[in-house]
């Protein structure tokens, strides 16, 4: 199990945002996390990565992530930031550069073989023609995508992308998480927030359901992305319909649907 | 003259970052050999050239006794310290515009020159002389920034934001220190060496001035240098930072400490000088780019090249010497809205 995270609660003050939070994330597969805004998603996150103080456990490969150094969690662990602010001017691959690092003194600067490893990368995402672009001209979609090849290039066993697709269209989106698929396929694990329910049925393994304050449901997708668990995760009635031999779902709130589609629909679920 | 310039700027911009760090290390050569010739009294290339080998090897004079004395004493000992100052004012500058991830940040914003002219004021005030008053100016502008840290350590919030406001504070506690000294300075003497003082000038550097600052720029520059790769990571924010595996917190304390030394130095010994420090890291950006592994050395080079420029007319344009703080606002501020607007416009 390379992510364990138990007992895991988070306060802002005197307002607690989360409550004793448990599940796990095995060696080799990617869980999607999936909740309403503002449940602590980003929170969540924050303290699986040790910037934030919290209460409970949260293991990276068997390591207690507060007894690591900086630079050791950051091998365990990469992350992409939900939103991300660019002060100055860097190149692409100079970005990407920032995170292979890690296995860097304080006071030394990268060599020949980091860069190699931030060009791969970037060619493992399919923007390696962007590398010598400023960061100030890309679109918001290929930041992400910059964003994500930079996690790549920081070689960590476990990867932590928050809402890495929310600003990528229908292909790009589909790059993402089929490359985070095969990069939890090679042994990491990878935890990804979405909100779109449809995307982690098809691309995840786990999907962690969190409600205000807590989990509300870990399972398969199969089992968490219904009509039942959906409608109460987010408070209004969803229709889960199933596609082409469930390969697929798809998530439509009942409203727009009307009611005699909707009790057609549950009863073939059933 | 411009044109040439720009020209001369854009030929720089594309040769490769090690092309252009030798370029404005010889560029700095240029302007320093320049520097040691002109005068009052004119030096020749041989003479200057001579003097300084013949320090270490034997050479026959072809210079009078008073040459040497007046070149070792007071203007090698001037270009020097215009060179070391530029060089870190311009250093602490960047470093400083990356960790806190302000391009408009300046080297003396957390009170290191507030706090070293308050220090300076009083030691004018009680006439401890030059060496009491650089001392003085030294240990007050440590101080400031220190009880900023202390201040900001203990505050809550946004860190960058408490140490800033904390900043401004402490800059303004000093700054109506200054103004006391200034209410009780008996107006015929004290009065006019602390609003001299207070304008910043390198006239009267001499060699001891080198040997006060020799050490902290040194040890702050060095540092400096060895932690710029990590500060790129800190202009991403500290989150970021830190899930790179940079511990930021740690780095910008360290950064802080060994630009503080050095701004301090400097400031001590030389009085205010502003607008280097902010606006030579953005020439040097134009130049090699945003990437401290280039962006740091290249702002070292342009700051010592800059400050020598900005003091060579200082001492020569008039009979009367004008404070170099003035020149470098004088000169500073047009260049940097022509630089601006010229951007603007491509």
């Amino acid at each position: 199990m390379s992510l364990e995270v138990s007992g895991l609660s988070f306060s802002y003050g005197r307002r607690r945002v989360l409550r004793d939070l448990s599940f796990g994330v095995p060696d080799g597969s990617l869980a999607c996390v999936l909740g309403p805004n503002g449940v602590g998603k980003t929170t969540l996150f924050r303290c699986m990565l040790g910037i934030r103080g919290y209460e409970g456990t949260v293991l990276a490969n068997g390591h207690d992530v507060r007894e690591l150094s900086v630079r050791e969690r950051a091998r365990q662990m990469a992350y992409i930031p939900q939103a991300h602010v660019n002060v100055f001017d860097y190149e692409v691959v100079d970005m990407v550069l920032m995170a292979c690092g890690t296995d860097l003194g304080m006071l030394r600067t990268p060599t020949l073989r980091h860069e190699d490893r931030a060009m791969a990368a970037l060619e493992r995402v399919g923007i390696a023609d962007l590398a010598h672009r400023s960061v100030n001209r890309l679109s918001g979609g290929q930041l992400q995508l910059v964003l994500f090849a930079r996690a790549i290039a920081q070689d960590a066993r476990a990867m932590i992308l928050d809402e890495p697709t929310s600003a990528l269209d229908f292909a790009n989106a589909d790059k993402v998480l089929s490359l985070a698929q095969s990069l939890a396929r090679e042994g990491r694990s990878v935890i990804v927030s979405t909100h779109r329910p449809e995307q982690a049925y098809l691309y995840s393994d786990l999907v962690i359901a969190m409600g205000e304050g807590g989990v509300v449901g870990v399972g398969s997708p199969q089992e968490v992305v219904t009509s039942e668990r959906m409608s109460s995760l987010y408070g209004m009635g969803v229709t889960v319909s199933s596609l082409f031999g469930d390969a697929a779902r798809a998530c439509v709130p009942s409203e727009r649907l009307g009611a005699e589609a909707v009790r057609e629909q549950r009863t073939t679920m059933r | 003259m411009e044109n040439v310039a720009y020209a001369l700027g854009r030929r720089l911009r594309r040769a490769s970052h090690p092309t252009q760090l030798l370029l404005l290390a010889l560029g700095v050569a240029v302007v320093a050999l320049a520097s040691l010739m002109l005068g009052r009294y004119h030096m020749g290339v041989g003479e200057v050239l001579g003097m300084l080998v013949g320090r270490v090897l034997p050479v026959t004079p072809g210079w009078t006794p008073q040459q040497e004395t007046l070149f070792f004493n007071v203007r090698l000992p001037r270009v020097l310290l215009a060179l070391m100052v530029g060089c870190s004012l311009s250093a602490s500058g960047a470093a400083f515009q990356g960790v806190f991830q302000n391009p408009l940040v300046s080297p003396d914003f957390l009170g290191a020159s507030q706090g070293a002219a308050f220090g300076a004021c009083v030691a004018l005030l009680l006439s401890l002389g030059s060496m009491g008053t650089s001392i003085a100016a030294f240990v007050t502008s440590m101080a400031s920034v220190a009880i900023v840290l202390w201040l900001s350590g203990r505050a809550k919030g946004n860190r960058i934001l408490v140490t800033v406001l904390s900043g401004v504070m402490v800059s303004s506690v000093f700054q109506a220190g200054v103004s006391y000294t200034k209410l009780v300075a008996d107006p015929n003497a004290q009065l006019q060496a602390i609003t001299f003082w207070l304008m910043g000038s390198l006239t009267s550097a001499g060699p001891r001035d080198l040997a006060f600052v020799a050490i902290p720029m040194l040890v702050g520059n060095a540092g400096l240098l060895a932690l710029r790769w990590q500060v790129n990571a800190l202009t991403m924010g500290d989150d970021e930072a830190l899930s790179m595996g940079v511990d930021a917190p740690r780095v910008r304390r360290a950064v802080i400490v060994c630009s503080t030394l050095v701004t301090a130095a400097s400031v001590s010994v030389t009085g205010i000088i502003g607008w280097v420090g902010l606006v030579v890291p953005h020439l040097a950006r134009g130049i090699v780019g945003v990437d401290y592994r280039h962006l740091l050395p290249a702002s070292m080079l342009l700051g010592a090249g800059f400050l020598l420029v900005v003091d060579d007319v200082a001492r020569l344009a008039t009979t009367v010497e004008i404070p170099i703080g003035i020149l470098t606002a004088f000169i500073g501020a047009p260049f940097f809205m022509r630089l601006i607007t010229r951007g603007r416009r491509r």
